[in-house]
C-alpha cells in the first residue's frame, strides 16, 4: 500500500483522509492565496504543516538541528505523503526555513513547488479566535477552513480571561491548558484573516488580558514572542515538539496567579493528554451557516 | 488528617498534617505510599490531587515568607526552578529541567563516592562550567586528574552550580533558597560573597500543598 492511500488523518481538522482514488494530490504549506487554494479543492488537499499519521521522522538527517519542530514535521510529511504537487505561501507571512525548505522538496521529491505569496490585507474576520469555544475547538476550526471553507455561527466570548499568542503549535496540548473563550492572538489569528503577512494583526494584543505568548522553538517568531511579552507583562514558552512538563506548569502557574481558573481540576487529568489529539474537547462542530441568516461577525465589527 | 507528598526525583517529603510529623526518605522508598495531595516529578503517581512545582513553590513561599516581595530559587536533584512574586503577583518564574539538570543529584552523589563532609569543606573562589550535571562531572574528573584535591574539584563544582542558579534568577543581591541544597554547607557559601541566601528547608513544596489543602 502506497503512503498515499496509507496517510490518515490526525486532528481530522486539517489533514483530510485521502481517498485510494488515485486523485491529484496537493500538498500546502502555510497559508496560500484563496484564489490558489479554491482552484485546488476538487484536488486531496493536506496540509502540511499538520500532523500526519504514519509519516516516519526523517528531517533529523536532512535539517540542521536548530531547526523548528514545523519545518520537520513539513519535510517528514511530504516525503511520506509524496504528493502531484506542493503549494507554499513564501511571502511575508512565512519564514526563510519554508523557503529553504521549499527548495530542499523541490530537489528530493522532484515536484512541481507552486511558490505564491499571500499579501491578502482584506480580512475575513477572526469570529473563531474571539468566539467563546474551547481554544483547542478553535484552532481546529481555523485549520479546517483553509480545507473547507464554511460558514459558522459562534457566540463571541464577551470578556476573554486569557489569551494565546502564536502559529499554531506542534503539539495541541497546550490548547488545554485554558478555559474556553480564551483569546488566540498572533499569526493564528492572521491565518483565520486570511491576512498571513498582516504584521499590525499579529503583533496586535489587548490590554490587561493575562496573555501567553508561544512560539516554535528554533523559530524566530520567539524574538517577538519574548519581546510582547515584556510588553504586555505576559508570559513567554517555547517549545520543541511535545510540551514539556516546565512549560505546562508555568502555563498553569501564570494562569493562576493572574486570577485565571481554567475549567479542569489540576490532578484530573484532562490539561496533560499527549501531544497527538488525544484530546477532550466538548461540544461539536457549530451547525453550518444557515441561507439567509447573519454571517459571522468580521473583526471590523468587534472593534 | 491528609498525608501530603512532595515526590521528587530522589527524596520525598512528607507531611501528615493530623500529626504535624515530616518525613523525608528516599523516592525509591515511597513507591508504595499514597497522598491526598502531591507534588513533585512523581506526583502523578501518588495522590489523585496533584500541584505542579512552580505553584506549590509559590504558595509554599507565600505561606513561609513574610517579605511582600521575594525571589525562591529551588534547587532540586534534576532540576532548578524560581518564583518572583511581590504583593502575591507573579512577576517572574522559570523552571529548567536541561541546563542545570541533575546538579543536586551529582553533588550528593560526589559527596558519597568521595566520602565528602560538605560542612567541612571550604568553598572555592574558582568554579568549573556545570551546564549540567553530567558536564560538570567530566570537568570534575579532569580537575582531578591533573591533581587537583577531591575537596577542592568539588568546591569548583559546587560553586559552578551556585554561580549559574545566581544567574539564572538575575544575579539578585538577596533570595530564599528551597530543597535539599539548604542543607549543604558548601553550596550555601559557594555563592557570591555579596548575595543573602536564605534557606528555607525541604518542605516549601509541601508547605505550598497546605494551601491547596484549604481550597475545595
Amino acid at each position: 500500500m502506497s503512503a498515499r492511500k496509507r496517510a490518515t488523518c490526525a486532528f481530522g481538522a486539517r489533514t483530510r483522509c485521502l481517498p485510494a482514488d488515485g486523485g491529484r494530490v496537493t500538498g500546502f504549506v502555510g497559508c496560500p492565496p484563496e484564489e490558489e487554494l479554491a482552484a485546488r479543492r476538487h484536488h486531496h488537499l493536506v496540509d502540511l504543516d499538520n500532523f500526519l499519521e504514519g509519516a516516519p521522522a526523517r528531517g533529523e538527517s536532512l535539517l540542521p538541528r536548530t531547526t523548528c519542530r514545523i519545518i520537520h514535521r513539513l519535510l517528514d510529511n511530504a516525503l511520506h505523503l509524496k504528493p502531484d504537487e506542493i503549494l507554499i505561501d513564501e511571502g511575508y507571512g512565512k519564514c526563510d526555513s519554508a523557503r529553504g525548505l521549499a527548495d530542499l522538496l523541490e530537489d528530493l521529491l522532484g515536484i512541481p513547488v507552486i511558490r505564491t505569496r499571500n499579501e491578502n490585507r482584506a480580512g475575513a474576520g477572526t469570529p473563531i479566535c474571539d468566539s467563546d469555544l474551547p481554544v483547542l475547538r478553535k484552532v481546529e476550526l481555523i485549520l479546517q477552513g483553509l480545507l473547507e471553507p464554511q460558514p459558522l455561527e459562534l457566540r463571541r466570548e464577551s470578556s476573554p480571561r486569557a489569551a494565546i499568542w502564536g502559529v499554531p503549535a506542534a503539539d495541541f496540548s497546550i490548547y488545554g491548558l485554558f478555559p474556553d473563550g480564551t483569546q488566540i492572538l498572533g499569526w493564528t489569528r492572521c491565518l483565520e484573516n486570511r491576512t498571513p503577512a498582516d504584521w499590525e494583526l499579529e503583533m496586535w494584543a489587548p490590554e490587561g488580558r493575562p496573555t501567553v505568548f508561544f512560539s516554535q522553538t528554533f523559530c524566530a517568531k520567539g524574538i517577538i514572542a519574548q519581546r510582547l511579552a515584556r510588553k504586555h507583562d505576559g508570559l513567554y514558552v517555547d517549545a520543541d515538539g511535545a510540551l514539556s512538563q516546565p512549560v505546562r506548569a508555568k502555563i498553569e502557574a501564570f494562569l493562576r496567579f493572574r486570577g485565571v481558573t481554567c475549567a479542569f481540576q489540576e490532578g484530573s487529568g484532562a490539561a496533560h493528554s499527549g501531544p497527538r489529539g488525544s484530546f477532550r474537547v466538548r461540544g461539536a462542530l457549530p451547525a453550518p451557516h444557515a441561507p439567509g441568516s447573519r454571517p459571522p461577525p468580521r473583526a471590523s465589527e468587534w472593534g | 488528617m491528609a498525608l501530603l507528598g512532595d515526590f521528587g526525583t530522589t527524596w520525598t517529603k512528607l507531611l501528615d498534617t493530623g500529626t504535624g510529623e515530616r518525613r523525608v526518605l528516599p523516592t525509591r522508598e515511597a513507591r508504595h505510599l499514597q497522598a491526598e495531595i502531591a507534588t513533585g516529578h512523581n506526583a502523578h503517581r501518588r495522590a489523585p490531587r496533584h500541584v505542579n512545582e512552580l505553584i506549590a513553590l509559590a504558595e509554599g513561599g507565600r505561606r513561609l515568607i513574610s517579605e511582600p516581595g521575594f525571589i525562591l530559587l529551588d534547587v532540586g536533584s534534576r532540576d532548578v526552578k524560581y518564583v518572583r512574586l511581590h504583593e502575591g503577583r507573579l512577576l517572574g518564574m522559570d523552571w529548567t529541567t536541561t541546563c542545570g539538570s541533575l546538579t543536586g543529584f551529582t553533588l550528593e552523589l560526589l559527596g558519597r563516592y568521595y566520602q565528602l563532609d560538605y560542612d567541612t569543606i571550604e568553598p572555592s573562589q574558582k568554579s568549573v562550567p556545570v551546564t549540567c550535571g553530567v558536564l560538570g562531572m567530566e570537568q570534575l574528573f579532569e580537575l582531578v586528574s591533573q591533581g587537583v584535591s577531591e575537596e577542592e574539584a568539588v568546591a569548583r563544582f559546587a560553586r559552578g552550580i551556585a554561580l549559574n542558579a545566581h544567574r539564572f534568577i538575575g544575579e539578585p543581591p538577596r533570595f530564599h533558597l528551597s530543597g535539599g541544597m539548604c542543607e549543604n554547607r558548601l553550596f550555601l557559601r559557594s555563592f557570591p560573597q555579596q548575595v543573602e541566601v536564605i534557606p528555607l528547608g525541604r518542605f516549601v513544596l509541601v508547605e505550598g500543598l497546605l494551601a491547596e489543602l484549604r481550597k475545595p
